[in-house]
């Protein structure tokens, strides 16, 4: 029991990793969290809902246009709304992001209604076995997308200009502006594959937890648990952050039966306790304090 | 001397006729709500928001019936119906705003079809305190009907009614004694854990495994797990729709197959989530499905929502608003063309085995204000439900 426990929580886990990265891109490079974040997933997965079920199209079509919406509407947010705000102070921006959401929220109502939606998984088929322990095909995907992904950031940011570019505005943006960095690109190329990942993680998270308006949220609040554990700079850390949450989301099983209704609670306060010994989180980057 | 007579004659006449007219008007205006040719009638019931689905549906359901008694009959005793439905959005601050708007400036005659438990929990006392009736409510809470209050009248059983019918149905009729048991945290899952767990009490069965999850909760494997692990033969969910689709399809995976029961949060519409993971689980129904074929009640109501609502597919939820509608109406019409709350109340408690052909028998009395107490049982079976038998708790 012990090991499929642990199997499964890391199924969930990858869940959560998937989405906390696209926030951190978002963060690293723009020091914004995006509070918006799951309504945005949650709108990109309705378009590929929308592709498959209302106009009957291929699933790659469908997941590739949930992707590009992301895209989109990471440039939108960033260009349309963000840009209009620049001179306010950067807690404000939190605010706007979750107006974003909340005015994404209702539309999707509008178009798309309130009851809960299924989605079909990436890959059918039976589960595999791996000893006693039962694994769906579809969390194998999830797991090689979330290491593929990250091993695809890591090379950017290391290798490629735009990711250099993304890391120096992140450490400096003056002193990039002066190296001639365009910073508000740079922004903008953030929040448009921060939320384009959103989505991606949206069309692999929705076969198991459904579709709606609100279920995006809530991976969302474990995300940004899972971002803060593995540290909120640190992209392996999400990944990190995010299975070892989902492990420890299952292990409370041994919790006494009279506390199982602080299960929730009680991950949380791990966190906590982890964030006491080590403030940078797992993975993530020491704070240094000027005196 | 004559003409001056008749022109005195013509002023009394008239003075008379107008005193008449006047007191008639002012003992009207005495019952809130009632004019001589209107009843106004009001609910809070969500619209915007989350519950819209199940909102917009009651909404519909109960104005297709107060619409064709209008059209058909002229209304009651020639007075129309005006069923006032404001918007609640689910959140019981606005609930509180709405229901004062609603008996202080609109000055309804009832609330009827309100949606919901923790709304009609926060508005609750102010409209027992008010003498404001209420019938018809859409909720399974236990308080809606018990203990009695004067005004209160319900439709839906209650948890009571669900829980113990769960337990009893598991244990007597599908002869289960390693029964697990799933709930979710909230009021609505822990009230029914606490009737279906002294239910299993009185018939010497202990739940082999109690699992209990946050509404929040998108991880159901380790639920699962234990539930498997501890053996249940039979899980009893107590969550809602999405939940139980999540539940099944991680058994599923696990290879997991107990007899899965649930209660009245589960539809057919559970298929589309969970697929065949969703098949043979038996859940607790207690209106008539309305797609049901060749069957007189449910084509009526089908026919009159879509006149009044052309292209809306019927559903249980507008289909019980409906039959709230209906035992509204009933109601003011035994309670006769001298219209008062009092009256109404007395006219609900004559009811004696009242239906319309879609639920079970139900029966009021100045003691008893709960409304369906007998429960169908319903499998899933081949992709749409399957009637098994009625259940009559309080026989058990």
């Amino acid at each position: 029991m012990l090991a499929q426990l642990i199997v499964s929580g890391l199924a969930s886990g990858s869940l959560y990793a998937m989405m906390a990265i696209g926030l951190i891109l978002v963060y690293k490079t723009t020091h914004i969290l995006n509070f918006g974040y799951g309504d945005m997933t949650m709108f990109s997965t309705f378009i590929a809902y929308m592709l498959l079920t209302w106009y009957k199209l291929p699933f790659a079509v469908a997941f590739l246009g949930a992707i590009a919406c992301g895209f989109l509407l990471g440039i939108i947010v960033d260009r349309g709304f963000l840009k209009m705000a620049k001179n306010a102070p950067i807690t404000s921006l939190f605010i706007a992001t979750l107006g974003i959401g909340m005015i994404l929220e209702a539309v999707a109502g509008w178009v798309w209604g309130y009851d809960t939606k299924p989605f079909p998984y990436i890959i059918k088929g039976p589960p595999v076995l791996l000893g006693s322990v039962v694994i769906r095909r579809h969390d194998l995907l999830v797991f090689a997308i979330a290491a593929a992904i990250a091993l695809l950031l890591f090379a950017m940011f290391k290798f490629t200009d735009i990711g250099i570019a993304m890391r120096a505005t992140a450490q400096n943006k003056r002193a990039a502006r002066l190296m001639g960095i365009n910073v508000g690109q740079i922004a903008t190329w953030s929040w448009a594959i921060g939320v384009g990942l959103g989505a991606l993680a949206g069309v692999l998270i929705a076969p198991i937890v459904f579709l709606d308006l609100t279920r995006m949220i809530l991976v969302m609040i474990k995300a940004v648990a899972a971002a803060v554990l593995g540290g909120f700079t640190s992209l392996p850390g999400a990944i990190v952050g995010g299975l070892l949450l989902g492990v420890m989301e299952n292990l409370t099983i041994y919790m006494p039966a009279a506390l199982a209704p602080l299960k929730t609670t009680f991950v949380f306060l791990l966190i906590i306790i982890v964030l006491a010994i080590r403030p940078q989180g797992l993975l993530g980057e020491s704070v240094g304090r000027r005196v | 001397m004559l003409r001056k007579m008749k022109v005195l004659r013509w002023l009394v006449v008239s003075a008379l006729v107008f005193t008449v007219a006047g007191l008639s008007i002012a003992q009207q205006e005495e019952v809130p709500g009632v004019t001589a040719d209107t009843i106004k009638l009001g609910s809070f019931i969500a619209q915007s928001g989350a519950v819209a689905p199940i909102g917009i549906p009651v909404v519909h359901g109960a104005q297709t019936w107060y619409n064709f008694i209008n059209d058909q009959w002229g209304g009651i005793y020639g007075r129309k119906i005006e069923f006032i439905a404001l918007d609640d959005g689910f959140n019981p601050a606005n609930t509180v705003a709405v229901v004062k708007k609603l008996v202080e400036e609109e000055k309804v005659f009832a609330i009827v079809n309100p949606l919901g438990t923790i709304t009609y929990q926060a508005v609750f006392d102010y409209l027992v305190q008010n003498g404001v009736p209420v019938v018809s409510p859409h909720g399974n809470a236990v308080f809606m009907c018990q203990p009695t209050v004067h005004t209160a009248f319900s439709i839906q059983p209650n948890n009571i009614a669900f829980g113990r019918t769960l337990a009893q149905y598991a244990v007597l009729k599908l002869e289960k004694q390693k029964i697990g048991i799933s709930y979710v945290q909230d009021a609505f899952g822990a009230e029914l854990y606490q009737y279906v767990t002294d239910e299993l009490s009185k018939r010497g069965v202990t739940p082999v495994a109690t699992v209990s999850y946050p509404g929040t909760e998108t991880n159901f494997s380790s639920y699962v797990l234990q539930l498997q692990q501890a053996g249940a033969e039979a899980v009893i969910l107590l969550g809602y729709l999405a939940d139980a689709a999540a539940i099944l399809r991680e058994a599923e995976t696990l290879g997991y197959k107990p007899q899965w029961l649930g209660t009245n949060t589960i539809t057919p519409v559970l298929y589309q989530l969970a697929g065949t993971a969703a098949e043979d689980l038996i859940f607790i129904g207690f209106a008539t499905d309305p797609g049901t074929p060749y069957h007189p009640e449910a084509y009526l109501f089908t026919l009159l929502l879509n006149r009044y609502f052309p292209g809306e597919a019927p559903s249980g939820y507008s289909e019980i608003a409906y039959i709230g509608a209906q035992m509204v109406t009933d109601a003011l019409s035994i309670a006769g063309p001298d219209l008062t709350r009092e009256k109404f109340i007395q006219a609900l408690e004559t009811f004696k085995d009242w239906e319309h052909g879609l639920t079970p028998k139900i029966t009021f009395s100045p003691t008893d204000h709960c409304g369906i107490e007998a429960l169908w049982l319903v499998a899933l079976r081949g992709g749409g439900a399957v009637f098994l038998e009625e259940w009559d708790w309080t026989q058990y």
